[in-house]
Formats: C-alpha cells, structure tokens, sequence
C-alpha cells in the first residue's frame, strides 16, 4: 500500500502547482496583454469613435463602477452587519437563530442574474425608478449581502465569551458593547470583509445588464440616472467583435489591478486585528 | 439616555434582521409574480419538458420550452465540479498536510484571489485562450460545453479549496498525534486517514460548488455559444441564466416572453435553493451525529 | 450581622436541565465568603445568578427569589444589579485596550466626563487592587501585554470602578503561578474593608487562607455553609468532609 502515499503526496503538490501556475497566467495574461492601453488618457477620458470603444478612454465606467459598488456596500453591509450582530449578541432562540441562517443562505443561493430579474420588475418598473444606479445597486446589495454577513458573524464569534460578558457584568448595555468593544476589536476583519464584498459587487454583471448599466453614458450625476460599468464595458466591446481588442485588455487591466490591490489590502486588514488577545 | 441610546439600537438592529429576511420573500414574491402569468398561457409541464424556445413568431408559431437549458445548466455545473475536485481536493491536501502555519497565511489569501476575479474576466480570457484551443483542435467555432466547463472549474476551485482544506486540517488536528504515535508515516496517514474521514464534508462542498456553478452567468455566457441544443461536451448549449441575460434586453415588457423569462429565473431559483435545503439538511444531520 | 445579599429557594436550569437546585444562603457584609467545590457542580452558576448574568444565557431559566439589600434583582434594573454587584471571571479578560482605557471604560459609560475625577477613581482602584506601583508610568500600555496576574488584577481593579458593594469572583487565580495567587489573596483581605467578597474556588487550601464564611456546593445542592473556621473543622454533612479529605478532588 506504499504506492497510495506516493500518490497522494505526487497529487497534492501536482494539484497545487497546478492552481498556482492558474493564478499566475490569468494575472499574467491580462496585465501583459492589457499594458499597452493604459496610459493617462484611457483612465481619465470619455469613450469617443464611432464604435465604442475604438478610442477614447472608460473614465465613466470607473466612476459608474465606484457608484455601483458603493450604492451596494452601504445598502447591502449594513443590513449584513446589522444580522451579524443580531445572531450573535441578541438571538436567545436557537429556532430563530438557525432559521435566520437558512434564510441568509438561501439568499446567498439566489443566482445574481435572478436578482437582476427581481430588481427590474420591483425597482425599473414597479417603483418606476427606472433603469439607474439605484435600482442596479440594489440587485448588488442583495448579493453582497450574505458574502458581508457570513465574514463578519465569524469575527464577533471569535471575540471571547468572557470578554463581553465582563461588560455585561459592569453593568453596560450592548450599545455601548458592541460600539466600545466589539466593533473596534473586529474593525480589521469587518473592513477586509467588506472590501471583499465590494469587489465581489463591481465585478459582477449579470444582475446589471437590465437595470442600471449601460453601453454609453456620461459620468453619473445621481443615484438615479443610469451609468456605464467596467465588467459590462468589457463584455459589449467583446460582444461587438474584435473592432477593440486593446481596449477591452485595457480595461480587463483596470478591474484585475483593482481585485488585486483591494485583496493585498483586505488581508493586511484582516491580519492587522487578528486575534490580538489570543497571543496570552 | 444611554438606556434610550441602547433601545433605540436595539430597534434598529431588529428591524435591519428583519429586513435580510424579507429581502428573501421579496425577491421570491417577484419572481413568482411575473411568472405566473406565464403558465396560464404555456403549461408547466410544456415550460419544464419542452425543447423548443421560440419566443418571437419569426417563422411558424411561438414556444417556450426550456428543457435544453435545464439540460445545459445541470450538464455544465456537474462537467465543472468533475473538473475541479481532482485538482481542488489535491491542493487542499497540500495546504492542510503540507504548508506550515506561515505558508497558509501566505497561500489562502493567494488562492481567494481566484474568487475575487470577476466572471466577465473568465470569460474574456477564456474566449481568448480556451476558445480558440478549440478551434484549433478542429471544435467548430471553439465555443463549448467544455470550454465552459473548464472556465466555470477555474472559479470553483477557490471555494472547494477553501471548505476542503479547512476540514482536513481539523481532522489532521484529530488524528495527528496518534498517526504518530503509530509510526505511520505523513502521507500514507493522508490517504488512509484524513481523506476518509473528510468525505462526508467534501461531498457537501462539492454539492455546494455545483450550487455555485449553476447560477454562473457570464463566463458560461460567453464561450458555451448559445444555442438551444441538448449538452454535448464539445457542442453549443445555452444555460439558463444565459437565456435571461441575453434575451431580457428584448423581452418586451409583460409579453410571455418577458414572463417565460421569469419563469426560467423561477426554475433556477427553486433549482438553487432544493440544494441549498438539502445542505441545510445534511449538515444538521451531521451535527447531531 | 447585616446580611447583604440572601438567596432564598433559588434554582436554575438549562434547557430544562436542573443545574442548581434550590439554594438558599445569606451572604454577609465586609466578609469574604468561599463557595467550594468539585468542578461541574453548579458553583459557577450560582454566581452568575447573583448579578443577573444569567439573564444573556439562552436556555438559562432562573427560579426562588435573589435579594440585594432586601429587595428582589428581578425587579431591578439590569444596570442597577450589575452596578452594585461586581464580577470578575476565571480568564482574566482584559478588553483589548490600553490600561487606563481599561478603567475608564465604564466610567465613561456612566456619565462620568471630567477627567480629573476619572484620572483619581483610576488611581485610586489600581492602588486597591495592588495594580498602581507597577504599571503608572505606563498607563496608556496594552492592557493585554500585561502578564497574567497583572491582567486578572486589572480586572478586578476595573469592576471596582463603578462601586459595587459585592464582588464576584469566579476562580481568579486558577489560570496564575503561585507568587501572582499570593498576590491577589493579599489584595482581597484589603479588600474585604471596604467591599464584601464571594470567591468561588476549587482550592481547600486557598479558601482556608482568606475565607471568613465558607459554603459547599455539590451536585446542584448547598450541602452546607457557615463561619469558615467552624466548617473547615466541624464539617456537619458526610459529602463535606470527603471533599475536604480530597476525595473528589
């Protein structure tokens, strides 16, 4: 039975360079195809040409994306924090408690194109918002949601039972715990979380195509007008042939810096608070 | 004040959790109620069984049968799950049984990015690299089932990896000293070991990623060429989530196009949370044992 | 003598399961009281029956009446309770701040903004839990990088801020070396001038040192409890006496 050892140690190492070296070619791939394009003018400039995208730059759809993915933290994190406290600082019901969890599940279950779905018949056309950041932002809240909530009930869980309950045993509410304790003790993993979360939410474009994102507009002026999106800029400049190639690598080149720099940026957070009172 | 403060938070944290729980009846109340008015007119064993989608009476009489696209979806999430446990379960015994403490700290944050890579950027590269591998090796046009597949088993892997590895280095923990203590050596206590009592968990997390893999929209979107024909590996297929995203756009609203649309999103929607409910269920189970 | 606290028929239980069962005892002013025995006996319990904790428990279900200066906790404010009745817990926790943060923590929580009059209640506590003398030129330090009897005796300092009348504490030392024990053992026979103590303890020997009033629990029950000295040499119940003769450890 010798040869199953050798094999298991010959797969892991075979499977995880494998992973690596795919990890490397798609960063690789796009940010040596997509150097060309980026220059001052391609990151600061309206769209221009006949065909989109043929020259000009996607300032709009960076600051489209920015709004979207804002409109989604705040409408989506809050929520996610709020459950996240509830679940573990004032759930006494174990019913309640895995009831909720079932529920937050099941939302993170909900393909993002059906929340695209949801959020055109409730928000376009029942609240005749219209297709607008607001109506896109909300879809991407929704999905963000249970990403936000899942990170964030894993810190609070981590805090020490008898930590909080030594507030408790002073007398102090769970305002003043949670806001004095709790929150600042968790800041690193709640901000990494919701960074993660925002990515998650501006590369996402199946819930936008329908209720907010569009091919051409100019830098949005409120939630309620419709904007241009970095991830919907690339699949139209893909959809409509290889007229733009160098700018839709210019523009995959934007998103992949973003991923990368928030990621590096969310584990340094995320390390920064990790488990200080775990070192005794 | 400060009890007033207290109340006041108390309040808002209530209502907040109640919000997450509506947003779910929402979101079903929605979908269900702009594709209800579809199957008075189609019947929903025609919508389900059908495989003839023509939603617009170009030639001939209008249809909605959404069969193939069902068909597509399973197909395409289990192709991508097959694809990716190998790989996926190997770097997990790699991160678990292999890497130290510091490594891990190095190595996950690595693998995540994989999850932070937006889906229209797999399917960019995979129409510039995958599809044309495929064309090349004689696939007409290049885009697949495969080639979806294979994209779709790339955005898995972050997600398998991670639940994966997580139970394997809690069984290592379990099991560890006493491997030792017997003289069995690392890797044969691995595969004899470790992997055995990890299966019911990586059962569930693969069950989980075909969860995943069937709401993927973009990727699959992209290299699977979109037609309504019945999977093949190396054929045209359209998933469900692709059908909606490429036809809502035309779908004029309140049309039974626009409702068919709906119903399909409705089908995906029960489709995900079945596997969802049979998680819940599963894990509880596993609990109480 | 005045008897500050009184449980009469108190019994709690976890989801249905009986943990204590009716206790009813008087704990008596300026004394120190040691609650014994065997781990999992419902000791820990009754302590936090006493300021109310119980009421964060999920499936913690409280019965009988506590009294606190002759009225009942229930119908007193949660705040009010915990105010008057301070607990410190087996794992020292400090909060992951800086010392003096530490201990203005709950000051600030009441209300209390001037800082000259927060500066002398942080000084004057630290100096009664023996904490001033080795950390005042360094108050603005992580109070976790603080070695473990500092931190338990931190924590004690830091219940002592909102004034209890009674202090709770929950094996203090059974997570410190010696020397850090003889420490805090030191400082509660301060203490016991001013406040009115109940340790709970495993430790025979540590009770025979400091207690003034001794009581032992046992599978739920008050076996029985009374002026240290005489229970420690006279015990009355068969169970007593095996667990001071170390039976079941």
């Amino acid at each position: 039975m010798k040869w199953m050892a050798g094999f298991t140690k010959f797969w892991a190492y075979v499977s995880f360079g494998l992973v690596c070296g795919v990890i490397l070619f798609l960063f690789g791939y796009v940010f040596y195809r997509g150097a060309g394009t980026i220059s001052v003018e391609f990151l600061t400039e309206a769209p221009k040409g006949l065909v989109l995208g043929e020259e000009g730059g996607i300032f709009p759809a960076i600051i489209g994306s920015l709004f979207f993915t804002g409109t989604a933290v705040v409408l989506g994190g809050i929520p996610a924090l709020a459950s996240a406290l509830y679940l573990v600082f004032y759930c006494q019901n174990k019913k309640v408690e895995r009831l909720l969890h079932l529920v937050i599940q099941c939302i993170s279950g909900i393909p993002s194109i059906v929340l695209g779905l949801f959020a055109y018949s409730f928000l376009v056309r029942d609240l005749n918002l219209g297709r607008c950041i607001l109506s896109a932002g909300t879809a991407l809240a929704i999905m963000i949601l249970p990403f936000i909530e899942v990170r964030a009930e894993k810190a609070f869980r981590e805090i020490p039972a008898c930590m909080i309950q030594s507030s408790y045993a002073l007398g102090c509410s769970r305002f003043y715990t949670i806001t004095r304790i709790i929150l600042p003790a968790c800041r690193g993993e709640l901000v990494s979380g919701i960074i993660l979360g925002g990515c998650y939410a501006m590369g996402a474009t199946a819930p936008m195509i329908f209720t907010g994102a569009v091919a051409y507009a100019a830098v949005p002026e409120s939630l309620l007008s419709p904007a241009m999106a970095l991830p919907l800029h690339l699949y139209l400049l893909l959809a409509q042939g290889a007229t733009s190639m160098d700018t839709a690598y210019g523009t995959a080149f934007v998103m992949m810096a973003i991923i990368l720099i928030s990621n590096m940026l969310a584990t340094i957070y995320a390390r920064r608070s990790q488990k200080k009172w775990k070192r005794s | 004040m400060r009890r007033k403060l207290n109340l006041l938070f108390s309040l808002f944290i209530y209502i907040l959790t109640a919000l997450a729980v509506l947003v779910l009846g929402f979101v079903i109340y929605f979908i269900v109620k702009e594709a209800l008015p579809l199957f008075s007119e189609v019947s929903v064993g025609e919508f389900l069984l059908g495989t003839r989608w023509m939603p617009i009476a170009y030639t001939g009489s209008v249809s909605f049968g959404i069969f193939n696209f069902i068909a597509a979806t399973v197909y395409v999430s289990f192709t991508a799950m097959v694809l990716a446990v190998g790989v996926g379960l190997g770097a997990s015994v790699f991160l678990s049984c292999v890497a130290t403490d510091r490594m891990r700290g190095i190595l996950y944050p690595f693998v995540d990015l994989l999850a932070g890579i937006p889906s229209v950027i797999y399917g960019f590269i995979g129409l510039s690299v995958l599809v044309k591998i495929f064309l090349k090796a004689g696939v007409h046009t290049g885009s697949c089932v495969l080639a979806a597949g294979i994209l779709l088993a790339v955005m898995l892997l972050p997600f398998l990896v991670a639940s994966c590895s997580e139970t394997m280095l809690k069984e290592r923990e379990k099991y560890e000293a006493a491997a030792d203590a017997l003289g069995i050596s690392r890797w044969y206590a691995v595969a004899t070991i470790i992997l055995p009592a990890s299966f019911k968990n990586i059962l569930l997390s693969m069950i989980l990623a075909i969860g995943r893999a069937m709401g993927e929209t973009m990727a699959v979107m992209m290299v699977m060429g979109n037609s309504n024909l019945f999977p093949r590996l190396l054929g045209k297929s359209e998933s469900i989530a692709s059908v909606i995203a490429l036809e809502m756009g035309t779908a004029v609203y309140g049309s039974t196009h626009y409702h068919a649309l709906y119903g399909a999103g409705l089908v995906l929607m029960i489709l995900l949370f079945l596997i969802n409910i049979i998680i819940n269920l599963v894990r509880s189970r596993m609990v109480q044992e | 003598m005045e008897e500050i606290m009184t449980l009469k028929h108190t019994s709690v239980s976890y989801d249905g399961k009986p943990v204590l069962k009716d206790v009813s005892m008087g704990i008596r002013k300026n004394r120190i009281m040691a609650v014994m025995g065997p781990s999992g006996c419902g000791k820990t319990t009754l302590l936090r029956s006493l300021n109310g904790l119980l009421w964060e428990e999920p499936g913690a279900k409280v019965t009988g009446e506590v009294l606190l200066h002759g009225k009942n906790i229930k119908e007193m404010s949660t705040e009010e309770v915990r105010r008057q009745v301070g607990l410190v817990f087996q794992t020292p926790s400090p909060f992951p701040f800086s010392i003096y943060k530490n201990m203005s923590y709950a000051l600030k929580y009441y209300g209390i903004r001037d800082k000259n009059k927060m500066d002398r209640i942080v000084k004057e506590k630290l100096q009664m839990a023996g904490l001033y003398e080795e950390v005042k030129e360094e108050l603005g330090k992580s109070a976790l990088k603080l070695s473990g009897g500092q931190k338990q005796r931190l924590c004690i300092a830091r219940a002592l801020t909102v004034e209890p009348d009674i202090l709770l504490l929950d094996e203090p030392c059974s997570a410190l070396d010696v020397r850090s024990t003889a420490v805090i053992e030191g400082m509660l026979a301060r203490l016991k001038e001013t406040y009115t103590i109940v340790i709970v303890t495993h430790n025979i020997a540590q009770a025979k040192r400091i207690a003034d009033d001794a009581a032992f629990v046992f599978e739920g029950r008050l076996v029985e409890y009374g002026e240290a000295g005489k229970l420690f040499e006279h015990p009355q119940k068969e169970e007593t006496k095996s667990f001071l003769e170390g039976i079941y450890g």
